[in-house]
């Protein structure tokens, strides 16, 4: 391998934490937006400063994939899901814990943060990468190639498993949409039985 | 003995057509045509929804799928898809198990869900990957195998009729997440520190590095971090701690049978993907990893127990008591000698078969009546379904590992092992618990024939979920008596992992 001099080298390591750095600030904005469509947005940019990433490591094929299905594709695909449901169904899912609990979880998940970080610098990760390692294509064809010729079978699993999920999405807003329209009480029996919050909110509400 | 052989030998015979016509398949296919069967029928079942109902479809492409199995032999038709996929005795003893909850699962699913295509299509992809995961002799391909298996039932938990069964299943998918993440990374670092993804080959660059360690120091710490990302990772599916938060809330908000399937088979296959892994893949490491293994086996029976005798809802009550089994099972993987092996194995068949039947129950009492089913509704069950409370109570005694039914045996082989190999301490713990579980357990069986009925009158419960617990039932008291049919299996199992 090519030495690197090393104010290169420094170089890119200053633009690989710079381009972490956003990619965590935007991930941060996604997850905590309370507009789902600026969510998709901040999405957006994220995954476009991880097609940077993927720069950094020379390989501009996937970093241009890596923009058009995320930054394109999955960004589009969650505005119009938004565009399409009507409005949020689930009810359980709208409880947001407290600030006591939040100012916990972002205390534990910053005292996670740490310690894994702490775990990465000083973790002696082995760096001799062993001969006969693939030589993988930067070319559309090239992959296609690689894929059908000798993992033919992963990109079925894979077609299988999206079919899947698209089955089981259609059948999970099948039954949203009948919940919506009639009383789900008789239908259900399992809900019908009043839980004790529901017992507590009625007698708060007389 | 010699009657069980001529049952086989007829068996066998009756299988020889079938097998003619299935060797004109692709050489390749072999090993996995029940896979593919069942991939097959899942299909149909979802084309034939859309007008009719694909429920007989679907338990015809499971006991297809079985009869398969039966008829080609693991030895000569093991192989399929240029070895990524390999039936060997150890993966047979987990497919054996996989189907039997498979066709239990699908009677069941008649209370619920199974007229529709959707439904049964999902459970029939799941249960072709819940095979391919136990067959899986290489980490992509188990990667591959295990999103296959796990995908259809974050979808099959949010179809439940409880409207909590979307909050179930938002845990349980974000779980899911962390876990496959976890995997993916884990399987990065092997690769990246042995340059393969064959487990067997794994197993053999972890033995060389292991003899050298002075000098491939940082290849071997990798490899560590791989193989803990791994137990954690397969650790979030099976419910053990640290990722046991999602099982409780999932399984009560799950229908009955996805709940019989997640508990029954999808955990099983984590600890056969798990195994294959740690006694294949890191046997070398073995003293590395069987500290973890113990503190994982000691903390997960505390968590499950202390947690299952807090629980009033008696799903969350045989939620917790899951997690607290996968503690005994890890007791085995602690031990790791061939007999301790084979006794967790025949602990994870027989605890299949106990908590499929018992989440059937629940489950339909709870359609029943609707409501959640606590300790109160159980009251004098005894007199209002005198059936149901006997084939109950025979599952929960079974639970509880008390002799005379099947729960007894492999408890009692896996703490004979400890003390086997001076680990007396670790099963006078694993015992200790066991005995503070007849704290809850017991209380099913008080409730339904030491206390009486809040309302009078018999309950009438569906003939199909009362059938099925009925078969669970006889199989935990018939396994007592003539365990060889699954011990054999468990033995051929355990020894091919450890020879």
């Amino acid at each position: 391998m090519q030495e690197l001099d090393p104010l290169l080298q420094l170089f890119e390591q200053v633009e690989f934490l710079l381009l972490a750095g956003i990619i965590l600030v935007f991930g941060y904005l996604a997850l905590e937006h309370k507009d789902i469509v600026y969510a998709a947005f901040f999405f957006g940019v994220m995954a476009s400063f991880v097609a940077g990433l993927f720069l950094l490591l020379e390989a501009p094929f996937i970093a241009g994939m890596q923009i058009a299905v995320y930054t394109g594709g999955i960004s589009a695909l969650i505005i119009f899901g938004v565009l399409l449901l009507p409005r949020a169904q689930d009810r359980t899912l709208e409880v947001l814990p407290s600030p006591r609990a939040r100012k916990i979880g972002l205390l534990l998940s910053a005292f996670v943060m740490a310690m894994s970080g702490g775990l990465a610098l000083v973790f002696p990760w082995s760096t001799d990468i062993p001969q006969g390692m693939p030589e993988y294509a930067q070319s559309l064809q090239g992959l296609a190639e690689w894929l059908w010729q000798s993992h033919g079978l992963y990109v079925q699993i894979i077609a299988l498993i999206i079919l899947t999920t698209l089955v089981g999405t259609l059948a999970l807003m099948k039954m949203e949409k009948a919940e919506t329209l009639k009383d789900i009480t008789a239908e259900f029996g399992v809900e019908a039985a009043p839980m004790p919050d529901d017992e507590k909110t009625e007698e708060a509400t007389n | 003995m010699i009657q069980s052989n001529i049952f086989t030998d007829i068996l066998a015979a009756m299988l020889v057509p079938l097998r003619d016509v299935l060797v004109q398949l692709p050489a390749d296919w072999y090993g996995s045509i029940p896979v593919l069967t069942l991939i097959l029928f899942s299909i149909l079942s979802l084309i034939i929804g859309l007008r009719y109902n694909p429920l007989p479809v679907s338990i015809i492409g499971v006991i297809l799928a079985i009869l398969e199995v039966a008829a080609l032999d693991s030895s000569t038709y093991g192989v399929s898809f240029g070895g990524l996929f390999v039936r060997d005795a150890f993966a047979d003893f987990f497919i054996y198990l996989v189907l039997l909850v498979a066709i239990l699962v699908m009677i069941s699913a008649t209370q619920y869900g199974g007229d529709k295509g959707p439904y049964n299509f999902l459970f029939l992809i799941s249960f072709a990957g819940a095979i391919w995961v136990v067959m899986a002799t290489d980490l992509v391909a188990l990667f591959m195998a295990w999103e296959l298996m796990s995908t259809p039932t974050y979808i099959l938990v949010a179809l439940s009729p409880d409207r909590l069964g979307l909050d179930g299943a938002t845990k349980y998918f974000v779980m899911g997440l962390i876990s496959t993440i976890f995997m993916l990374f884990g399987i990065a670092l092997v690769f990246g520190a042995l340059g393969t993804t064959v487990i067997a080959e794994v197993g053999v660059g972890v033995a060389a590095i292991w003899a050298a360690p002075a000098s491939l120091e940082s290849q071997a710490y990798t490899l560590l971090l791989a193989m803990a990302l791994f137990v954690i990772a397969f650790g979030f599916k099976i419910g053990i701690f640290p990722g046991w938060m999602w099982v409780p809330d999932t399984y009560a908000a799950a229908d009955g049978s996805v709940t019989a399937y997640l508990a029954g088979a999808t955990k099983k296959t984590g600890i056969s993907a798990l195994a294959r892994i740690l006694l294949v893949g890191f046997i070398a490491a073995r003293f590395e990893w069987y500290p973890l293994i113990v503190v994982i086996a000691i903390l997960t029976m505390v968590i499950g127990n202390f947690l299952a005798l807090a629980q009033k809802d008696i799903l969350k009550m045989l939620a917790f008591s899951s997690i607290a089994m996968m503690g005994y099972v890890f007791v085995g993987f602690a031990v790791d000698t061939q007999f301790a092996i084979s006794a967790a194995f025949f602990l994870a068949f027989i605890h299949a078969i106990m908590k499929t039947g018992a989440f059937v129950l629940v489950f339909a009492m709870s359609i029943k009546l609707q409501k959640r089913i606590t300790y109160e509704q159980l009251n004098g069950l005894s007199v209002r379904h005198p059936l149901a409370a006997a084939f109950l109570a025979i599952i929960m005694i079974s639970l509880m590992g008390i002799p005379f039914t099947a729960g007894f045996t492999p408890k009692f082989v896996l703490f004979m092992s400890t003390v086997e190999v001076g680990l007396w301490w670790l099963g006078l713990f694993a015992f200790l618990n066991v005995t503070f579980s007849l704290g809850y357990y017991f209380r099913v069986v008080r409730a339904m024939y030491f206390r009486t009925a809040s309302e009078e009158g018999p309950l009438s419960l569906p003939r199909i979920p009362v059938s099925i617990v009925g078969i669970c039932a006889i199989l935990v008291l018939v396994l007592f008596w003539f365990p060889a049919p699954i011990t054999n299996l468990a033995n051929a199992a355990a020894a091919l992992l450890i020879p």
